[in-house]
């Protein structure tokens, strides 16, 4: 590639990113509805959670079943902060952030030592332990009844309790998410992190040092997973331990996966898609859910590097016939 | 002494059941080294298939048995073609997730067949208790644990002292080295699939009575089946026995005298401890792990 092309590059995405941005902020102007922007939320915030999530699988190919625990952990530990304390809302949510980073640092510790299947499976046990404690923690969670009128954020005396302000609150917070998880990529970490997902020894021999980049790569996401769940608690105003299932996790797999892992848009993709597709076509939900389990095998098999990877590999094939 | 006796019966039973799915999961992991998370559904669509047999078709029970399981065998035999043989080979993150979508288009299927509401599958033997020697226990718990025997003492047998069972095994720890032996190792993966979907019917079918049959049924019973092989050694099918065995006795020891609150949790710590103290499991397949 010659440097003009790749000089044409740089301004294509950059002019991707404005209209992207653009998008997003005049999103509140085309939708009117409380209904629709309840959406636009639940996508805001599904889109830092599952940039969390590529951080460990896309860049650094660990599997974990256990994201959606630590996902409850931050929702739990912002709203039990705000409803039981009155404490505002960014220590709300900056208590779930280090207490959710503090326990992935902790799990990534016995996760050093297994690979592959084990480690999915560990974490699948972790993630489920974890609803189930928090179920049965009744006098701190009030278990399966939830967490209700959780009050929506406000900061330095500002409300957010308006959805079209929440909605920039949370735009704000994801813009500042993939402008992170971005620049971690570029960086030494985020190359180290690669190196180990495509060659374990040949990242070790390459002076990687495996496991404090994997502690590393665990606390990072995590800590991005308890931001998002401190926002979906303050933002639904509802929690459950019924909803942090198994089953969430799935979702969170396949917005990475469909969207593309290892990408930056990939994850925001996908969690767009994922989170408006299903609302949309409610009224027919058991048979979106029969081509929805179809498509993501068959975007395992067809399209490894989701649908990024499908648009990029558009962009080349455009790029070689003209 | 006596709730002890009779949580114990339970125990092995539900033991029993956790052995017949992690054999189950466990056979495809060995012979075609897919790990089949769909597996789930496959119990599920076992006790599905019971209920339609004897409610609606109206068969006796016992030809319904056999006709879920003929059915499972049928499904596990169009499945392996259609969408395990693309995935055999594949790392393990793209067969977890391929096989997690088939659960869930499996799962809304279930819900558009059957409908969300719950069925209920009759024993063989009423609702009514036995007492014996001041015991009371039902009689189906005691047709698992007998057919948990004689199932598995066959399939010992096959597998360690027949043709096919020793091709098998060859297929299972070296698939190369068996082609070159003239084991015709896809007969031998198709044949372990639709063992592997026989036995999620049966314990489909045999544990329907016991709960209702829902379309979760079977999610429950795969995360203990998963527990069993953690516990067991994963791909080994000894360990899978007795990994279901432990599991199912503990967890019904724990329910009765420390918490039935946390009885769910149980499991889940098990897998924990073994996966942090004996990575391997306690019956740990002897073949290295490949690179």
């Amino acid at each position: 590639m010659t440097t003009q092309s790749a000089s044409r590059n740089i301004v294509w995405r950059a002019i991707g990113i404005v209209v992207l941005l653009a998008l997003a902020i005049a999103l509140p102007f085309v939708l009117k509805s409380n209904y629709y922007l309840g959406i636009a939320h639940q996508a805001l915030i599904f889109i830092i959670l599952a940039s969390g999530y590529d951080v460990l699988l896309g860049f650094t190919g660990l599997l974990s079943f256990g994201h959606i625990g630590l996902f409850a952990i931050g929702a739990y530990t912002s709203a039990i902060m705000v409803t039981s304390t009155g404490a505002p809302f960014m220590v709300g949510i900056m208590a779930a952030a280090v207490l959710t980073g503090l326990i992935g640092f902790l799990i990534s510790i016995p996760a050093l030592r297994i690979k592959g299947h084990s480690l999915t499976l560990l974490t699948l046990a972790l993630g489920e332990v974890i609803r189930l404690v928090i179920r049965s923690m009744e006098w701190l969670t009030s278990g399966s009844h939830g967490i209700s009128n959780i009050p929506r954020p406000e900061i330095l005396g500002f409300s957010f309790r308006q959805a079209v302000p929440l909605y920039y609150l949370l735009l704000a917070f994801a813009v500042l998410t993939i402008l992170f998880v971005w620049r971690l990529r570029s960086s030494r970490f985020g190359r180290a992190f690669n190196a180990i997902r495509d060659s374990e020894i040949g990242a070790d021999v390459s002076g990687v040092n495996i496991s404090a980049m994997k502690m590393l790569a665990f606390a990072i996401s995590a800590v991005l997973a308890g931001i998002a769940g401190g926002l979906y608690a303050h933002t639904v105003r509802f929690i459950s331990p019924e909803f942090f299932s198994l089953g969430l996790t799935i979702i969170l797999l396949a917005m990475v996966l469909i969207g593309g892992r290892g990408t930056i848009i990939g994850p925001v993709i996908g969690a767009a898609l994922l989170i408006t597709l299903p609302e949309a076509l409610r009224f027919v939900k058991e048979y979106y859910l029969l081509a929805f389990g179809v498509a993501i095998w068959m975007c395992v098999l067809l399209l490894p590097d989701g649908l990024a990877g499908l648009g990029k590999r558009l962009f080349k094939r455009a790029r070689t016939s003209t | 002494m006596d709730t002890f006796l009779q949580v114990l019966i339970a125990g092995v039973t539900m033991g029993c059941i956790y052995a017949f799915v992690a054999l189950g999961f466990t056979l495809t992991i060995a012979a075609a080294g897919v790990v089949n998370f769909s597996y789930s559904e496959w119990v599920t669509y076992g006790g599905f298939f019971g209920v339609t047999l004897y409610s609606i078709v109206g068969l006796p029970l016992w030809a319904a048995l056999i006709g879920t399981v003929i059915l499972c065998v049928i499904m596990g035999y169009v499945f392996q073609w259609v969408v395990f043989r693309p995935l055999e080979g594949r790392h393990f993150l793209t067969i977890v997730t391929a096989t997690i979508g088939i659960s869930v288009s499996m799962g809304a299927l279930a819900t558009l067949v059957w409908g969300p509401y719950p069925l209920t599958l009759p024993t063989f033997f009423g609702n009514g208790t036995v007492e014996f020697g001041g015991i009371s226990f039902f009689p189906h718990n005691v047709l698992i644990i007998v057919l948990a025997i004689a199932l598995i003492s066959v399939l010992q047998f096959c597998l360690t002292k027949t043709d096919i069972g020793l091709r098998l095994q060859a297929t299972a720890q070296d698939p190369d080295a068996a082609r070159l032996m003239g084991i015709p190792v896809r007969r031998m993966r198709t044949f372990a699939y639709c063992l592997s979907a026989g036995l999620a019917g049966l314990s489909g079918f045999l544990v329907a009575p016991l709960f209702v049959v829902t379309t979760t049924m079977g999610f429950g019973l795969m995360l203990k089946g998963l527990a069993a092989t953690i516990v067991g050694g994963w791909g080994s099918l000894k360990g899978a026995v007795f990994g279901g065995l432990i599991i199912g006795i503990v967890e019904a020891l724990g329910a009765a005298y420390i918490s039935s609150e946390y009885k769910d949790v149980i499991a889940f710590l098990i897998i924990i401890v073994v996966l942090l103290f004996r990575p391997r499991g306690l019956f740990p397949e002897r073949i290295a792990e490949k690179l």
